[in-house]
């Protein structure tokens, strides 16, 4: 309910004067949904991921590291100093992100992948590799994921390990 | 410019004798009939071989020829199993177009000798008038090599010249560009056996090129839109470079301003029409650009600053240089506690300038990174808008109507797990927007403190070494003889005649720079007024049309009984330009029976349109279109709509193994060119010698 100029005026200046009967409304400030949470975008990098993968089937913490790594500038420098042997790491944790679940889930479901033999492993169905094909004939979809990926190829599980854990390529 | 086959020749060589055929083919309407396994497709596979154009088939340049062309021929003897061992074969075809042009090539296909990358060309009718074999000597051309399409022994640039085809150059998944080849183009011409799964035709990827379908519908069919974009794309190359250009110069300019301790004023970071604006500006203008120099705190125009040193120098000359007082001579003395003084207020103003630099510089990479990361996240809500719409081209639910695929509700909840309130994907598109705008008003903000703190803090150091120079003058002075002279005096000269030539030296560089600067901005404001001419978005004749290929390609599935669903829900799609149902995959959601329909009617459309007004040859080969027991009354309409060709100017060629019985009469009424191989196989025994032969 808007509040009259006569009542603002008197409760602002005239403390002595008793308040109008005005409802004040609090509300909280939409924000933005950062896109990493966007199940659209989601999707399409659990896809382009995996078209990028012999095979174009991929373990999934292959899976999330490479989701993760495409985050930021920051963390495609982490990958690829990793990936290029000029880093390495001492203790491994093969950990899964929940949001990752759930996209993995959703798309089984549309047909986009399927889960390979070994559960742990997660392989593009043939409606997913047209939906990679369509995102790649698009210029300027996606394309920093796309230039990242890039430099990656050829991608497989085993290539992912050696090179992670110690730089071989 | 049109094209048409004149005639088609396989030819093998056996240890006993010659076998082989030639057919012929007229203008217009043909049909080569025969039944099951005779080699008819062998006549469309011989074509496409003796084209160079077997990539289309398969990314390997083997010969897509059958085993009769290739290994052992069966002949049809008392014996049927009678193989005989192929030595050598080649196949020929001839070519004329619609200025008269007649050519004839002929590609070896087995041959110990020969590479089967060469091709023969005669200028003439070497196969359907062998006298040109004597008079015309053949010219050996050579196909996929680099240069195979643009070089002038390159048998594809040969083939484009005789169809008029200038191949324009498209973009590839690469980045890079490349030249759209002759075999991309030709699945729009040749459909083979193989292919008449797909409504849509084979899709050549070996080069590349991105949407390469798209690319050659354009082609062929002449449209205004991708000329434009491809006028565009080079403009703004040009736009790049000379972007490049003006960086560079400008750069130039500081630094000469810089190595005298000055700062140049009045260039702007980007000339105008750099960038797209809604405003056709003027070349940006540098009549008021100055090399300003640093003194006193205060930069001051360089002829001012020139004046002055000029004056200053003049006094010293007339002064002249002084002797010494004996002793400790007190004006030196004077004159190094003020040197000193002042070198200790400069560099107390030097260092808190680099604090501030320092300051500044890390608050610009801060700045830096952010708009990276704005850009970035605007970018990938962006693309969400696109990947909706490709979800529900592929049948991604969740993706399309963004609900759970197995219980249908919102997935709004899991996206925005606690957030409360969110902003939808446009909303959060403007909001960076705004966001990104603010940064790069304040990263403009912070270029502009670190340049002109650097150039303060450079000039500052340069002038602290000129009083570290007179200051050790001065010290010499109080340590020299009496009567000496005084060399704070000459260093004094000595200074100010080399500042004065150093001034006068950046003067005449800078003039330089700010004429090829004035040079770039009028290329670049005429570039920007060339973009602006062209067309926005699709031009009005491309829509127009589309459109008439849509309704041609409706009228054709019509009178050939397209039966899957209503004709009306085909359409083109705008961005491959094949026929399309939205949101569902022709190739599996039609019959096959209607997959073959689509793809003639397409096929035949562009054909038709194409070739008035286009850059289509005219010419359609389809490889026995009766497939999938597709009903003879529909077969006899699709036969008449490719009979229309007789009167339209182009040549349609079909294989078909329809009884005699089902095809005579029709194809008799629709005045279509018949060779009919009948029950015969296709090679029979020829003389066992021909001049077309190579030992």
């Amino acid at each position: 309910m808007p509040v009259s100029e006569e009542a603002w005026t008197a409760t602002s200046i005239r403390p002595d004067v008793a308040p109008a009967d005005v409802d004040i409304v609090f509300r909280r400030q939409p924000k933005p949904v950062p896109v990493r949470h966007r199940l659209a975008y989601r999707t399409a990098l659990v896809v382009l991921v995996l078209s990028r993968f012999n095979q174009r089937a991929a373990k999934l913490t292959n899976l999330h590291t490479l989701m993760w790594a495409t985050r930021t500038a920051r963390t495609r420098r982490m990958f690829i100093a990793w990936w290029e042997g000029r880093r390495f790491y001492f203790t491994s944790t093969d950990r899964i992100d929940p949001d990752l679940q759930v996209t993995l889930n959703l798309a089984i479901v549309d047909g986009l992948i399927k889960p390979g033999i070994n559960q742990s492993r997660v392989q593009l169905t043939d409606l997913g590799r047209d939906l990679a094909t369509r995102m790649d004939d698009i210029d300027g979809l996606l394309v920093v994921e796309k230039q990242f990926l890039g430099a990656l190829v050829p991608l497989n599980d085993s290539a992912m390990e050696r090179r992670l854990a110690g730089g071989q390529r | 410019m049109r094209l048409r086959v004149r005639a088609v020749r396989l030819r093998v060589l056996t240890s006993q004798g010659g076998w082989g055929r030639m057919v012929t083919f007229q203008p217009g309407f043909n049909v080569l009939r025969g039944s099951n396994s005779r080699g008819k497709t062998q006549v469309v596979q011989a074509l496409i071989y003796a084209l160079g154009l077997e990539r289309m088939l398969q990314a390997r340049a083997n010969a897509p020829l059958g085993s009769a062309l290739t290994s052992e021929l069966r002949v049809d003897a008392a014996d049927d199993s009678a193989a005989l061992a192929v030595e050598r074969s080649w196949v020929a075809v001839e070519l004329e177009n619609d200025a008269g042009r007649v050519l004839t090539s002929q590609r070896q296909v087995r041959h110990n000798r020969i590479d089967r990358d060469l091709a023969r060309v005669w200028e003439g009718p070497a196969l359907t008038d062998p006298a040109v074999l004597t008079t015309c000597a053949p010219l050996e051309m050579f196909l996929h090599r680099a240069g195979s399409a643009t070089r002038g022994l390159g048998f594809h640039k040969l083939l484009a010249d005789m169809v008029g085809w200038e191949l324009p150059t498209v973009a590839t998944y690469t980045g890079t560009t490349t030249t759209l080849y002759p075999d991309v183009v030709f699945p729009f011409l040749i459909v083979d056996q193989q292919s008449w799964g797909s409504a849509a035709p084979r899709k050549v990827e070996r080069y590349q090129i991105r949407e390469p379908l798209r690319r050659s519908a354009e082609f062929l069919l002449g449209l205004a839109g991708p000329q434009a974009e491809a006028r565009r794309a080079e403009l703004e190359r040009s736009m790049a470079t000379l972007r490049t250009r003006w960086a560079a110069a400008r750069s130039s300019v500081e630094t000469l301003a810089r190595a005298v301790g000055g700062r140049v004023t009045g260039v702007p970071e980007h000339a105008a029409g750099a960038q797209a604006r809604a405003t056709m500006p003027e070349p940006s203008s540098l009549n008021n650009a100055q090399l300003e120099i640093l003194d006193s705190e205060e930069w001051i125009a360089v002829t001012d600053v020139v004046a002055a040193v000029s004056s200053q120098l003049l006094a010293v000359e007339e002064a002249g240089v002084r002797q010494l007082a004996p002793g400790r001579d007190p004006r030196a003395s004077q004159d190094l506690e003020q040197s000193r003084s002042g070198l200790g207020e400069l560099l107390a103003a030097a260092q808190l300038l680099e604090n501030d630099l320092s300051l500044e510089e890390a608050q610009l990479a801060a700045l830096d990174r952010r708009l990276i990361m704005l850009e970035e996240e605007r970018d990938r809500n962006f693309d969400i808008r696109t990947l909706v719409r490709l979800g529900s081209e592929v049948a991604a639910t969740h993706l399309a109507d963004h609900n759970c695929p197995t219980c249908r509700q919102s997935l709004e909840a899991v996206e925005t797990d606690g957030l409360g309130p969110v902003l939808n994907v446009d909303e959060t598109v403007s909001l960076l927007n705004a966001q990104i705008s603010t940064a790069r008003k304040m990263r403009d903000r912070s270029q502009r403190a670190v340049t002109q703190s650097s150039s303060a803090y450079a000039a500052m150091q340069r002038q602290a070494d000129q009083v570290r120079a007179t200051v050790r003058a001065l010290e010499e002075d109080l340590l020299a003889p009496a009567n000496t002279p005084s060399a704070g005096d000459i260093a004094l000269r000595i200074t100010l005649q080399l500042r004065l030539d150093e001034l006068r030296r950046a003067q005449d560089a800078i003039a330089d720079q700010l004429d090829e600067l004035t040079q770039i901005a009028n290329e670049i404001a005429t570039t920007r007024e060339n973009l602006s001419a062209l067309p926005a978005g699709v031009p009005d004749a491309d829509t127009t049309r589309l459109d008439e290929l849509t309704t041609s390609v409706r009228t054709r599935l019509s009178a050939m009984r397209f039966g899957s669903y209503d004709i009306n829900d085909v359409s083109l799609d705008q961005d491959s330009l094949r026929p399309t149902r939205a949101g569902f995959d022709m190739d599996t959601d039609v019959s096959a029976s209607d997959v073959v329909r689509i793809k003639v009617a397409y096929l035949d459309a562009v054909r038709v349109h194409g070739q008035t007004g286009g850059r289509h040859p005219g010419l359609l080969v389809l490889d026995e279109p009766r497939q999938q027991d597709i009903d003879p009354a529909d077969y006899g309409a699709m036969l008449r709509i490719l009979a229309n060709s007789n009167s339209d100017g182009g040549q349609v060629i079909v294989t078909s193994a329809a009884p005699v019985g089902e095809l005579g009469e029709l194809l008799s009424v629709l005045g279509a060119s018949v060779t009919d191989v009948g029950e015969q196989r296709l090679l029979q025994q020829e003389e066992d010698t021909d001049p077309m032969d190579l030992a």
